[in-house]
């Protein structure tokens, strides 16, 4: 007797295919950071010979303007001098960098012993700007703002120089070097490139990655009255995991950062964190040094 | 920002050379589709794994072959995957199997059927058809695409699909009849 048609449909869907594995994940992302690693090396490879006949042209061009990079090379000292003096002199000009809507952000850095105590060991404000689409910012950027390291005075005075010659300089930069990077299509590009930011938001920070590894969701906790989904990072055969807690509603910025280590009994312990102490959200602007005193 | 719609495949496509997030939204988007339908075009699990992974870092390579006009991303990871499981059955672009190659059809098969789980009987009647007949039947029963995306992805007209259905379907029947009676009895 042969089936008939609807027999045979009923058989055929007893034939059910696996779920792709999640190991497939981790391998995708490897092989994508290779691939766009060898890309960049067949393109250096290509314009390796061009490259021989053009650097040739380029020094004796730079040779001959040497006397003037010189003078531009003594004022762009002299600028970056006076900065940081005026930073110092008049800490609220710091304001200034922080650009309206910005989030700014207190932070405390721990360092835990072994014995479950810790010890603060820097303090931080930073600004945190949102995605944007006149940028090319993915996933948020901090700018440090101020920041104090207790007990080391030397490595706070050159943060008190460096912090604020940096968050000023940054912008600027930006706003010169960005442009050139995808010309053809930029609109589009950052159109898309907003709306995949956006995208992970609205799946409420995933996927994440650390080091081009996929992080493991692992709950969802409230900080600061701010829902927060909870990922980790745990390399396989690693002496450690690492913890972050993204904020959708801060376009993922993490809340809070921990480091623990693998003990020999499998038991972690905490290394470090980082917490977020206060979140500013309104464009007010914030007496950064002050705070951090 | 919340309400803001999903973004297309095209887009994402476009951005997937420079952001790995956006490649891997494309990818969480296909993942089980592709891999499913490889797995039933190779019948193994890695060689769908490595099938599926292939499919997706060949639009980094050649973004430009994908043209909307042709069809949809999906229709086209769909050829991809097609043409990844034929190099696998060891075809080169362009062969063709024998599609009325005469299948072992003998009572040893139809005896060991009868001691296998369904699934696997399937499974393995299956993988006696010509891949012609696999990859429409594949395509058809399995995805439920209708019969002129099978025809986009196959390259050929929706007429040649559905006699490749037909043919795969009548030899399906006559390889399973054993089976069948067999589990009547039972």
């Amino acid at each position: 007797m042969n089936p008939s048609d609807e027999d045979l449909n009923c058989l055929l869907k007893a034939w059910t295919a696996p779920r792709s594995p999640d190991s497939l994940e981790g391998r995708l992302r490897r092989a994508y950071g290779d691939r766009v690693r060898s890309r960049t090396t067949v393109l250096s490879g290509e314009a390796g010979q061009q490259r021989k006949w053009s650097s040739g042209v380029w020094t004796r061009w730079i040779a001959q303007f040497a006397p003037t990079a010189g003078k531009v090379a003594a004022v762009m000292a002299g600028a970056v001098v006076l900065l940081a003096v005026i930073t110092r002199a008049f800490p609220q000009s710091l304001n200034l960098v922080v650009p309206t809507g910005a989030i700014i952000l207190d932070s405390e850095f721990l360092d835990y012993k072994n014995d479950g105590s810790y010890a603060v060991s820097e303090y931080r404000t930073s600004s945190f700007r949102r995605a944007t689409v006149e940028r090319d910012i993915i996933e948020g950027g901090e700018t440090v703002l101020a920041s104090s390291f207790p007990g080391d005075l030397l490595r706070t005075a050159a943060g008190d120089v460096l912090n604020p010659m940096r968050a000023s300089l940054e912008p600027i930069a930006h706003s010169m070097i960005d442009p050139l990077f995808y010309k053809p299509g930029r609109a589009e590009y950052l159109r898309a490139l907003a709306m995949t930011v956006t995208e992970r938001i609205r799946k409420g920070c995933t996927p994440s990655n650390m080091w081009g590894r996929p992080m493991t969701v692992i709950g969802e906790e409230t900080v600061l009255n701010y829902t927060t989904t909870v990922s980790q990072f745990a390399p396989e055969g690693g002496n450690f995991r690492f913890t972050e807690w993204f904020a959708p509603e801060l376009d993922c910025f993490s809340l809070r950062s921990t480091t623990e280590k693998a003990l020999p009994d499998g038991a972690f312990q905490l290394a470090n964190e980082r917490r977020v102490l206060k979140v500013t959200k309104n464009s007010s602007t914030t007496k950064a040094k002050e705070q951090n005193r | 920002m919340r309400g803001m719609p999903e973004q297309t495949d095209e887009a994402l496509l476009d951005l997937a050379g420079r952001s790995e997030t956006a490649f891997m939204l494309l990818f969480e988007r296909h993942r089980e589709v592709i891999f499913r339908v490889a797995y039933r075009l190779t019948n193994s699990a890695a060689a769908a794994e490595d099938i599926t992974q292939e499919c997706f870092l060949g639009l980094l390579d050649a973004p430009g072959r994908f043209d909307p006009a042709r069809g949809s991303l999906r229709t086209y990871l769909f050829g991809a995957v097609r043409n990844h499981a034929r190099r696998y059955h060891g075809l080169r672009d362009g062969d063709v199997d024998l599609e009325d190659t005469e299948v072992d059809e003998t009572a040893e098969v139809s005896q060991m059927f009868l001691q296998q789980e369904q699934s696997q009987v399937i499974r393995q009647a299956i993988s006696t058809l010509p891949l012609q007949q696999r990859e429409a039947l594949i395509l058809f029963q399995y995805e439920e695409l209708p019969l002129e995306e099978v025809a986009v992805i196959l390259g050929i007209e929706v007429g040649a699909v559905k006699s490749r259905l037909q043919r795969a379907r009548a030899r399906l029947k006559r390889i399973l009849t054993p089976y069948f009676q067999g589990s009547n009895k039972r």
